[in-house]
């Protein structure tokens, strides 16, 4: 696991949401199929290889929340049927997850389980993982992971 | 679930729900059956199965909330070398 510290502007990232995520992760997958399927409603990137995965634990909610999609600029509307998560920007401890690009090491857990070893301590923020759909999907291929720290 | 292949057509892999299970909702054409767009040599070398993946419960719940089609899942062999394999 490798671990820096980056500064990200603000990102929106629009996609298929899938609530109590953090409880139900086997179904994580669905979230992803629906999103390509659903792919064609947005017509506004800011990086369209670039697909998101997106942490959020909503005030009332005991589970967090995922969703899946891509960067639009801010001022895009949401098509129907998708959503948006807006995530801050701030500093983010950089993960990488060599072992599994399937994605079933999630933020979410890298979240539960990280430590403050660099001295850094989390924030309230959105975490999320890149998925770069321009690199071939081969034994060296990582997950990026982006934890808000402070 | 079945698979089947339709060598004389470009659709060539046929699955559909068993007969038992009655979905509350149904694939992205709204039946109990779904189609596949695959060559051939994908359907009839590569393909192992496929299957439209279903919920229950709680899960059935979530699910309606991400998507009201249910999700069709097929597995390939992608480390084999077959005959259509083209070297780098």
């Amino acid at each position: 696991m490798v671990s820096t510290i980056v500064w990200r502007r603000t990102l929106k990232i629009v996609g298929v949401e899938l609530p109590e995520a953090g409880s139900r992760t086997h179904l994580i997958p669905l979230a992803w199929a629906s999103f390509l399927a659903k792919a064609h409603l947005i017509t506004r990137f800011v990086r369209p290889h670039i697909l998101y995965g997106v942490w959020r634990r909503p005030p009332e909610a005991e589970s967090p929340s995922y969703l899946v999609g891509v960067e639009v600029p801010d001022s895009t509307d949401v098509p129907a049927g998708l959503v948006a998560y807006k995530v801050p920007e701030g500093r983010f401890a950089v993960l990488k997850s060599e072992d599994d690009p399937a994605g079933s090491v999630t933020a979410y857990e890298l979240v539960m389980s990280h430590s403050p070893r660099t001295g850094d301590t989390s924030r309230e923020a959105l975490a999320f993982e890149i998925y770069d759909t321009s690199r071939e999907i081969a034994d060296e291929y990582d997950v990026p992971v982006y934890i808000p720290v402070q | 679930m079945c698979l089947s292949t339709f060598p004389s057509s470009n659709l060539l892999l046929f699955l559909r729900a068993p007969a038992a299970w009655r979905p509350p909702d149904g694939t992205a054409a709204g039946n109990r059956y779904d189609w596949f767009l695959a060559s051939p040599d994908l359907a009839s070398e590569e393909a192992e199965t496929c299957r439209i993946i279903t919920f229950a419960g709680d899960d059935l719940a979530i699910a309606k909330k991400v998507s009201d089609h249910m999700p069709v899942m097929a597995t390939f062999k992608t480390d084999a070398k077959f005959r259509d394999r083209k070297p780098n």
